[in-house]
């Protein structure tokens, strides 16, 4: 890594409270359900349970409260803490791969046509025009439609829908830093030293987007985490009672007037880890590319 | 986000600004918001004093569901209903105390063998158009709901008429083709107020299922077929008649003059919104937008109920509901019977509705609105032991302490979305399940798609089902969701697809019998059976707790009518100005 991208990644506050939020995240989702040893899914009918049914407020047992079932809050919390940082991930991993492979391919092979020479189609104008009609359809709107066709929702098919819809934004970045780079005088040098188009790929033209997509994986982890949440909020997500913010968000809000808490913990998990992965992204971003960043 | 000391001077300045005038109002006003939230629920609005009942004033209900339809012939939800009330008067209605009287009827005289029902009318009862009700009037209502072209939901109910075959399901003549009598025979104008219905059989639900809006005499421009677009200005004998109906937002009923009961009604209209929120009827009611609260969400209701402020002012409705698990009997796992007494024993319901005040245990089918309930019937029972013993005998013992055994595929519960079953009560039932060795996974799905999956010939072998009171009968809780007549390949309402003759046996003949005694006893051995057999784990009876603010008056609640608000007055004095600004402490500007 460039030093100078570091020593600005160090000296921005936003960035570090960024890092610092996503490190206690992960840390969280990975060592938490260990150490706390409550059960997600179990009621807990003696100390979770109220005056006259109601669930309990933050106590000594149960330090977030109960949920309206008597699950104990805080480990519903961390493991939706996992499942939406795995999500969140994956997905993000999976809309990189498909958005480079489509941005790639249509930067690097632009003006080239395929098919029979009398249509004239370019590669470039297929591909950009799918993309262009993607982002036209409402985000949400397509993962409900897939969503409510498959029939069973698994961790692998909320992730497999939320990569393969959030690509379309990332292959148009890519694609244009591809078309810059491309016709940088070093890449044509290159080619014309004999480099074949895939090692012009790989030594040229992916490291010189690799910042961006850093940068865009990143911001994108906190989009997809918030569409996870999303959709478990309108019932979308993986079934109950498999905890996840968003649905735990659903169950509080009934009842939000008298058990704010069941309200305000999924609620604030989603706003830092949104806002972690947020600060993380712009931090990186400024410090890979400070041009575009004011001065 | 850029650090703010990297930024030029003006920029920071801006940013602060912009964080003092937006940021960090917005943050404190939700504190604020949140924390009003947690001290509770604002106190009742006016005072209760006693007095004579007072004309005038405007009552405002609201329902979280939306009317569709407010033609008699066809409507059928609760939403709907409680309007239907106050619009049309059947023939016959419920008193407090659960008798049948005549009601537009002033007299009604059954023959000793129950085949003959004479009605002598209400003279000068008048229409909301000014007209005056006849028998007539009355007959061509029968006629025109019956119809084989009306889209009526239950015409069977009504099916023991004599000639509603030859009226309703046409008959076949040599030819082949189907023929419709033009009138119902059964149904007879004996004079300008006297109207006679004669049965073809002896029908005990006959007169319980006259009390209900599908046979109430609709105006004469309602004409003697049904149309669609008459439901948007429907007009009856109720005491109110329809005033305005904006679609999906709101319905206003405005006082019938020539209502038949004397001095009714009292108030001068009523509003009702329709398609508000649990959560926004209770801030509207706190303000005093609404002057009677009934949907509640379940936290909500504890405030209420524990409130010594509201006690005298809330009451709960008599259950009319029976809720539980369908085990499909003719589907696997759940045709072993065995495996269906384990599943029932395995549950401890009261647990499973703990974090619902606004349930109660059910240990049969009959809700306690529905005469034939019995409090001391002994019925399905939580029992561990029992319930492993039932797993070992259908062939999948489990050994709890080791979770060894038990049956080996996971079995699914459908259930509709976003309702408590599915948020409260499904991952308990999981948890019960799972200690006997039935491993169940949850799949919640719309209400439709719940409907059209669970009512399909072997397509779901466990689901929540429920039954709601149409008439106080016990026939009407047995022989829709359990009797094999009930039973087709789509749309049945024998979600557990149940055949026992027995069973059926005594459904018909309970039916018929018309000694009260006699039928009682029919329909505890039909619970009896439910027991036994197990083709519903009975779950829970789900009740409305009501509540009114101190000035309305003659608000009550019984076991066959809901949201009745005949008989309701406003004490306009003691409500005051009626309203209250929930924000007013909050809101930085002061009092609007």
């Amino acid at each position: 890594m460039d030093p100078r991208a570091l020593r600005r990644f160090r000296s921005n506050r936003g960035a570090l409270v960024g890092t610092g939020i996503v490190l206690l995240l992960v840390l969280v989702a990975a060592l938490a359900p260990a150490v706390l040893g409550l059960d997600p899914m179990t009621s807990d009918f003696d100390a979770g349970q109220g005056a006259e049914g109601a669930p309990v407020g933050p106590s000594a047992a149960h330090w977030l409260g109960t949920d309206t079932v008597y699950r104990d809050q805080l480990a519903r919390l961390v493991y939706g803490a996992r499942l939406s940082l795995v999500i969140g991930v994956a997905a993000s991993a999976l809309s990189l791969l498909i958005g480079t492979a489509a941005g790639v391919l249509a930067g690097y092979w632009q003006g080239r046509t395929i098919g029979p020479a009398a249509l004239r189609l370019s590669l470039d104008g297929i591909i950009m025009r799918f993309v262009d009609i993607g982002l036209c359809f409402p985000f949400l709107i397509l993962v409900m439609a897939i969503g409510a066709a498959l029939d069973e929702t698994t961790v692998w098919t909320v992730l497999i829908v939320l990569g393969s819809t959030s690509w379309l934004g990332t292959a148009r970045i890519v694609r244009s830093q591809t078309m810059r780079v491309r016709d940088l005088d070093y890449v044509t040098a290159s080619r014309a030293l004999g480099e074949g188009t895939a090692m012009v790929l790989v030594r040229h033209v992916l490291p010189s987007v690799a910042g961006t997509l850093i940068v865009l994986g990143t911001i994108s982890v906190a989009q997809l985490i918030l569409a996870e949440s999303a959709l478990s909020y309108l019932n979308l997500g993986l079934a109950p009672p498999t905890p996840s913010w968003g649905h735990m968000l659903l169950e509080g809000q009934r009842d939000y007037a008298s058990a704010p808490w069941l309200l305000a913990a999924p609620g604030g998990a989603i706003l830092l880890s949104v806002m972690g992965f947020n600060l993380l992204g712009e931090g990186l971003r400024d410090a890979f590319d400070p041009r575009e960043s004011p001065p | 986000m850029k650090s703010l000391s990297r930024m030029p001077p003006v920029a920071r300045r801006a940013v602060v600004a912009a964080c003092r005038i937006f940021v960090f109002p917005s943050v404190g006003f939700g504190v604020t918001v949140l924390s009003a939230g947690c001290e509770g629920i604002q106190g009742p609005i006016g005072e209760r004093r006693d007095g004579p009942p007072e004309r005038g004033g405007t009552l405002h209900l609201a329902n979280y569901g939306d009317v569709r339809t407010l033609e008699p012939a066809v409507a059928f939800d609760a939403v709907s209903i409680p309007v239907l009330q106050l619009v049309f008067t059947p023939l016959v209605d419920y008193d407090r105390e659960g008798r049948i009287v005549p009601l537009l009827a002033e007299r009604l005289d059954v023959s000793s063998d129950g085949l003959r029902h004479t009605f002598q009318l209400r003279e000068g009862a008048l229409f909301h158009d000014g007209q005056e009700l006849t028998a007539d009037d009355v007959k061509r209502s029968i006629e025109r709901a019956l119809d084989p072209d009306t889209p009526c939901p239950a015409p069977s109910f009504y099916a023991s008429i004599a000639g509603y075959a030859a009226f309703h399901d046409g008959v076949k003549d040599a030819a082949g083709r189907l023929a419709f009598a033009p009138h119902l025979v059964g149904v007879v104008v004996e004079g300008r107020y006297a109207l006679r219905i004669d049965l073809s059989e002896p029908d005990a639900t006959f007169l319980p299922a006259l009390t209900l809006y599908f046979l109430a005499p609709v105006c004469r421009s309602a004409g003697s077929k049904y149309a669609r677009d008459w439901s948007n200005h429907a007009c009856g004998s109720g005491p109110f008649r329809i005033e305005d109906w904006s679609a999906s937002r709101e319905i206003t009923l405005r006082r019938h003059d020539g209502y038949f009961e004397p001095g009714l009604p009292y108030l001068d209209a009523i509003r009702w919104s329709l398609l508000v929120p649990p959560l926004s009827q209770r801030f509207k009611f706190e303000k005093g937008e609404l002057d009677h609260l009934r949907q509640l969400g379940a936290q909500d209701l504890r405030a209420y109920r524990s409130d010594p402020r509201w006690k005298p002012f809330g009451q709960w409705e008599p259950p009319k509901l029976v809720e539980g698990v369908f085990l499909n009997t003719q589907m696997k796992p759940f045709d072993n019977v065995e495996l269906r007494r384990a599943f029932v024993a395995a549950i401890d319901w009261k647990r499973v509705i703990a974090s619902r005040p606004d349930a109660m245990v059910a240990t049969q089918m009959l809700p306690p609105a529905v005469p034939g309930h019995d409090p001391g019937f002994s019925g399905q029972k939580h029992d561990i032991p029992k319930a492993l013993e039932h797993m070992r005998k259908a062939g999948h013992a489990f050994d709890p302490a080791t979770g060894a055994g038990g049956y080996p595929e996971t079995v699914t519960f459908v259930t509709p979305t976003d309702t408590a079953i599915a948020e409260n009560f499904a991952p308990i039932l999981q948890q019960q399940l799972a200690r006997v060795g039935i491993r169940m996974r949850i799949k919640q799905v719309s209400y439709t798609a719940y409907l059209a999956e669970t009512s399909k010939r072997n397509h779901s072998a466990l689901g929540y089902c429920g039954w709601s009171m149409d008439f106080p009968d016990p026939s009407d809780f047995f022989e829709p969701t359990l009797s094999s007549d009930a039973i087709q390949e789509e749309e049945t309402q024998n979600r557990a697809f149940f055949v026992n003759a027995e069973f059926d046996a005594l459904l018909k003949r309970a039916h018929r019998e018309l000694d009260p005694a006699a039928r009682s006893a029919m329909y505890r051995r039909c619970e009896e059976i439910v027991r036994d057999e197990a083709p519903w784990a009975l779950g829970f009876h789900q009740r409305w707790y009501e509540i009114v603010q101190p000035y309305v008056h003659n608000y009550a609640v019984d076991a066959k009518h809901t949201e009745d608000m005949r008989a309701v007055w406003i004490d306009a004095a003691a409500r005051g100005d009626g309203k209250r600004d929930l924000l007013a402490a909050i809101r930085p500007w002061g009092r609007r």
